[in-house]
């Protein structure tokens, strides 16, 4: 056999092997259940009048309204709660104070059923499965911000932002390419961008997709741009091509939504046969590119700006070690 | 770069110089890992620098290749085992560091026969062993690179005195292996190598008086 055979023979061994390799345990993260937050539960197609405020540290707190809406939540009992395994939960134990609707007084175990971003069925207490429904206080949306024309090679500004509007204050966190003498700059995308995607753009060259999202997605997407932001800060880029880098972070950060189920319509960024977006387009204009598409299959979840809580004056962005 | 390191340059083409080609620090992450001892180590100053290494990722929960991938591993060590740990290391990067540490390695190891001298596990933070992987066994393929279980299927070698690397399939034949690690091996001094053509000399001329003809390959 010659050399060139051998090696021929070893690189269709390598590709084989790879292809049999991915057998357990490595397609995308699983969803996790996070009971930190507050729910609330409905049993038969009736609400519960009581809050449950589950605390990061096993505590509960239970939360009653004084009178009829608007009167404000006050706690009524409180308690301690384990929940077995977040990445495959089955059973969550409760120890409380009171008895509270879904939740008798004492300790109570229930048997999850189902579970997701925002809501987890389960199977008693009693014999009537509970949903409880996590009570969004904040309000949180993904912006997915591209330009077109900036570079030498045709490409621009892309990046992925979070925003949360939570009461008077707005926070926006955005990680990406963005232009600094018209060159491309991984990292922190400072306000002076960011700003001109706060609201739909006019111009052609542009495109933005805005969709609302639940705060498990915003803490996950937030993970993934806060990781991508040290590495550009650390110099631990993983591609020796910043377009690369980018186009691995949007696709990170938009395929994490549907951790916990379908909540957008994805297009398959893979370098695939069938993937047309990576065929035709330089690494620096696949980006724009993605949203355009995304935009494309998501266009009835595009929040417009007339559909935007009123933005107060300000947003700023967390520092990138900052705690929510 | 003088005009000495110019024309010595050719011999070694890789070979790090000062102010030439990228090379050394300039290619390896130098995270904080753990090793199955539980020692703190830094991958590029502890582990690489200056030396012939031969790197792979497992994780210790794979009932996929891993375990065959960690028995081949064990003969290339057992054929290497003379220069292993002097002038030539073996590194098992866990893909899972959650998962992996450094107790749950060291029981990985003495279960596939792996405690060797020369032969470290690793784990360490996942960011860091996330920029190992990418700096390491990076496709620049978006699908592949995303899907980790395919660095399971590769081995790395390196010598980072001469900026050498290769790279085989751990599944190959053992001869294979072997021959793709001696490609980075550091160059021979010419004495070395005329004592290995004269070798090689006798055993065509005594073919050539048994058959007629060279069979030595």
């Amino acid at each position: 056999m010659t050399r060139s055979a051998g090696l021929l023979r070893l690189a269709s061994l390598s590709i084989l092997v790879s292809a049999i390799a991915p057998a357990r345990g490595f397609s995308q993260p699983r969803c996790e259940l996070n009971l930190a937050g507050t729910w609330q539960a409905e049993r038969a197609g009736e609400t519960s009048p009581f809050l449950y405020r589950f605390g990061s540290d096993a505590s509960v707190a239970i939360l009653s309204r004084s009178g009829p809406e608007p009167a404000p939540w006050h706690e009524v009992g409180h308690g301690t709660y384990t929940l077995d395994d977040p990445k495959a939960p089955k059973v969550i134990d409760l120890e409380t104070s009171v008895e509270a609707g879904a939740v008798p007084r004492g300790r109570t175990s229930m048997t999850i059923t189902a579970f997701g971003d925002t809501s987890f069925t389960s199977a008693g207490p009693g014999p009537t499965p509970t949903r409880w429904a996590r009570v969004e206080t904040d309000r949180h949306f993904i912006v997915l911000a591209g330009r077109r024309g900036r570079f030498y090679e045709g490409g621009g500004p892309a990046f992925a932002m979070l925003i949360r509007m939570a009461g008077q204050q707005t926070t926006v966190d955005a990680v990406g390419i963005d232009e600094a003498g018209g060159r491309p700059v991984f990292g922190a995308i400072p306000e002076r961008t960011f700003r001109q995607f706060l609201q739909e753009p006019r111009e052609a060259s542009d495109v933005m997709l805005r969709l609302s999202i639940s705060s498990a997605q915003y803490q996950r997407g937030l993970k993934i741009l806060r990781t991508w932001d040290r590495r550009a800060r650390e110099r631990a880029l993983l591609y020796p091509d910043v377009f690369m880098d980018n186009i691995l972070l949007v696709k990170q950060v938009t395929e994490d939504l549907n951790r916990c189920g379908e909540s957008v319509k994805l297009y398959t960024l893979d370098w695939g046969v069938e993937d047309d977006i990576s065929e035709h387009n330089r690494p620096s204009n696949i980006p724009f590119a993605y949203f355009k598409e995304l935009r494309r299959l998501n266009e009835s979840r595009h929040v417009r700006d007339r559909d935007m809580p009123a933005a107060p004056p300000s947003a700023k962005s967390t520092p990138p070690d900052g705690k929510d | 770069m003088n005009r000495r390191e110019l024309f010595t340059g050719f011999t070694n083409p890789g070979a790090c110089v000062p102010g030439g080609s990228v090379c050394g620090r300039d290619l390896f992450p130098n995270a904080e890992l753990r090793t199955h001892e539980n020692a703190p180590v830094r991958f590029y100053d502890d582990l690489v620098k200056g030396r012939q290494v031969i790197i792979n990722m497992m994780y210790a929960t794979c009932d996929g290749l891993c375990p065959t991938i960690t028995s081949r591993l064990v003969k290339v060590h057992e054929a290497l085992k003379a220069r292993m740990g002097k002038d030539l290391f073996m590194y098992s990067i866990s893909l899972k560091p959650e998962e992996d540490t450094p107790a749950v390695l060291k029981e990985y190891a003495d279960m596939h026969g792996a405690l060797r001298p020369g032969w470290t596990f690793l784990t360490g933070e996942a960011y860091d062993i996330e920029t190992i992987r990418y700096s390491l066994f990076r496709w620049n393929h978006i699908k592949f690179d995303t899907d980790i279980a395919s660095h399971t299927a590769m081995l790395r070698i390196v010598n980072d005195k001469t900026n050498t690397w290769t790279t085989v399939a751990p599944l190959a034949s053992l001869y294979t292996v072997l021959q793709h690690i001696s490609w980075a091996d550091p160059p021979k001094s010419e004495a070395e190598r005329d004592e290995e053509n004269r070798q090689l000399q006798r055993k065509i001329d005594q073919e050539v008086r048994l058959y007629g003809y060279r069979k030595v390959v």
